[in-house]
């Protein structure tokens, strides 16, 4: 029998030793009209953030334990009813050895589960969720229940828990830069998109040993990506194959792809008709992924408003579907409107430039650039861009800086969350 | 970002050199050390990491591991069919 979390309760430790509910620090935006509506930005830590999307039969046959990753899950999106969470300690020697713990609780940008490695834990009720983790790693030394290769340590859901294995959790946490260099690497891998392997633990001949089943093939999806990404080139935008693993059939393990590796969730809301409005970043290069409603239309408006650019001026329209497999990367000076039909979770990335004759001692915060041209016509002037693109610690500073401008992380839910940060709106008519 | 590209060993050499705190250099070190036999070849990293999959790798993996206890390697492979590698990890 699962207990039950409220909805308002955002920050619950569990029973399980580590295991808790933190609130996330999640806001409204007040932007304008087509402009999206609430933004989840990323916690403290590492600034690393992975999604997993799951269809909507998505199923666990198994429990999974991580020895060197704390997970920190997000559970976004409409579901078909509560997730329920099955977590077993496996900790040798912790105070909760062994325990099993069963919760029920809604999805909610407002909080994340952090599941301490060591504890074994699957989900029920996650068709159409999309999950943002936010790993903290750990490394250590001799460590027989570590895999760098995979840590995650599979155990199949009728076990018992006193027939779990007992693991030790890795000691040492890595830094931000190692946690930065570790995504990287995952993305390297996953330019062909692959799936997990298996890893078990067995008695053979009488020692346990680790045992990895890796299968030879599966699902190629080539072609349909080949599909979505067959759109007409437009300029100023680009269309890119997300960097993802096969965790199901029709279900993603998104990496970053970007190598700051940080990554905010936009919630655009669904509407009939496009906004005459046009969005546009001066300094600013974004990565958008649809990352649920997959297959709902979206339609992507664009203004070329490069200065110098030899299609400036031209609109372009894209008529695309929500598919997480793919990100559009909009330029600088790009004026752009999104539309889907219905409310969309938006994963956005970025890339930051600053001009080479404006030294500047502060870092603007994430969307200070952002222009909005009421009529889409043209403005009074439409200044150089800046061209020179900041290394990708200037952007995994801006979400630090972004984390103390915002203040403490609201504690009460989306509806009424305390201290949002409208993000600063400049209208050019 | 492409494979081949990037001087990996060379980036983790400077980042454990670069630890601030002997903490930091204890973590960096170790997952050096874990991490480095698979850098001079990144092809031998699959995904790295591990995430639950939705579904184990076939049926009959789902027998064996169900099963548990065996003689050999050789007897697991043996209940098994061509589809999925079968790799033992040393302790």
């Amino acid at each position: 029998m699962a207990f039950s979390i409220g909805d308002d309760e955002l920050d619950a430790e569990l029973t399980l030793f580590g295991l808790r509910f933190e609130p996330n620090a999640v806001h409204a935006v007040a932007g304008p009209d087509g402009w999206f509506t609430t933004k989840l930005s990323s916690s403290e830590g590492p600034l690393v953030s992975d999604f997993v999307t799951h269809e909507a039969s998505f199923t666990y046959r198994t429990y999974g334990i991580h020895i060197g990753q704390d997970d920190r899950l997000t559970f976004m999106g409409a579901g078909a009813g509560p997730i329920v969470g099955h977590f077993v300690d496996c900790r040798a020697g912790s105070p909760t050895q062994h325990q099993r713990l069963s919760v029920s609780y809604a999805p909610s940008l407002a909080r994340r589960l952090v599941v301490p490695m060591g504890v074994a834990h699957t989900f029920d009720g996650l068709g159409g969720i999309v999950t943002r983790d936010e790993p903290v790693w750990y490394a250590d030394e001799g460590n027989v229940d570590w895999n760098i290769n995979n840590d995650l340590v599979s155990v199949l859901r009728d076990v018992e828990p006193a027939d779990f294995p007992l693991v030790r959790p890795n000691r040492y946490r890595l830094s931000d830069q190692l946690h930065q260099f570790q995504s990287r690497l995952s993305q390297s891998l996953l330019e062909t998109p692959t799936s997990y392997s298996a890893r078990f633990l067995l008695t053979i001949g009488g020692e346990d040993r680790y045992v990895m089943f890796q299968p030879r093939s599966w699902t190629d999806d080539a072609e349909t990506v080949a599909r979505l990404l067959d759109l007409p080139a437009v300029p100023g935008l680009e269309v890119h194959r997300s960097r993802y693993a096969i965790t199901g059939p029709s279900s993603w393990t998104l990496v970053p792809s970007t190598g700051s590796c940080v990554a905010d969730v936009l919630v655009l809301p669904g509407r009939s008709a496009p906004t005459a409005d046009r969005f546009l970043h001066r300094r600013t290069r974004k990565w958008y992924t649809f990352l649920d409603q997959e297959g709902c239309p979206v339609r992507i408006d664009l203004t070329d408003r490069r200065p110098g650019s030899p299609t400036y001026g031209c609109r372009h329209t894209v008529e695309t579907t929500a598919d997480p497999r793919v990100a559009y990367a909009i330029d600088p000076g790009v004026a752009y409107a999104i539309t889907a039909e219905r409310d969309v979770l938006v994963r956005c990335e970025h890339e930051v430039y600053v001009a080479t004759d404006e030294p500047r001692a502060d870092l603007p915060p994430f969307g200070a650039d952002l222009l909005v041209l009421a009529d889409d016509g043209a403005p009074p002037t439409d200044p150089p861009l800046p061209t020179l693109r900041c290394p990708d610690d200037v952007v995994r500073t801006m979400a630090r800086v972004e984390q103390v401008l915002a203040g403490p992380t609201p504690t009460e839910p989306v509806r009424s969350v305390r201290g949002a940060a409208p993000a600063p709106v400049e209208l050019v008519r | 970002m492409a494979k081949g590209t990037i001087d990996w060993n060379g980036e983790l050499r400077e980042l454990v050199a670069s630890s601030e705190t002997s903490a930091d250099r204890k973590a960096a070190e170790a997952f050096a050390k874990a991490i480095g036999p698979y850098l001079d070849d990144p092809t031998l990293l699959r995904t790295l990491l591990g995430k639950i999959q939705a579904t184990i790798p076939s049926d009959a993996v789902g027998v064996v591991v169900g099963q548990r206890t065996f003689a050999s390697i050789d007897e697991v492979t043996s209940r098994l069919s061509g589809e999925v590698d079968v790799i033992t990890l040393e302790p």
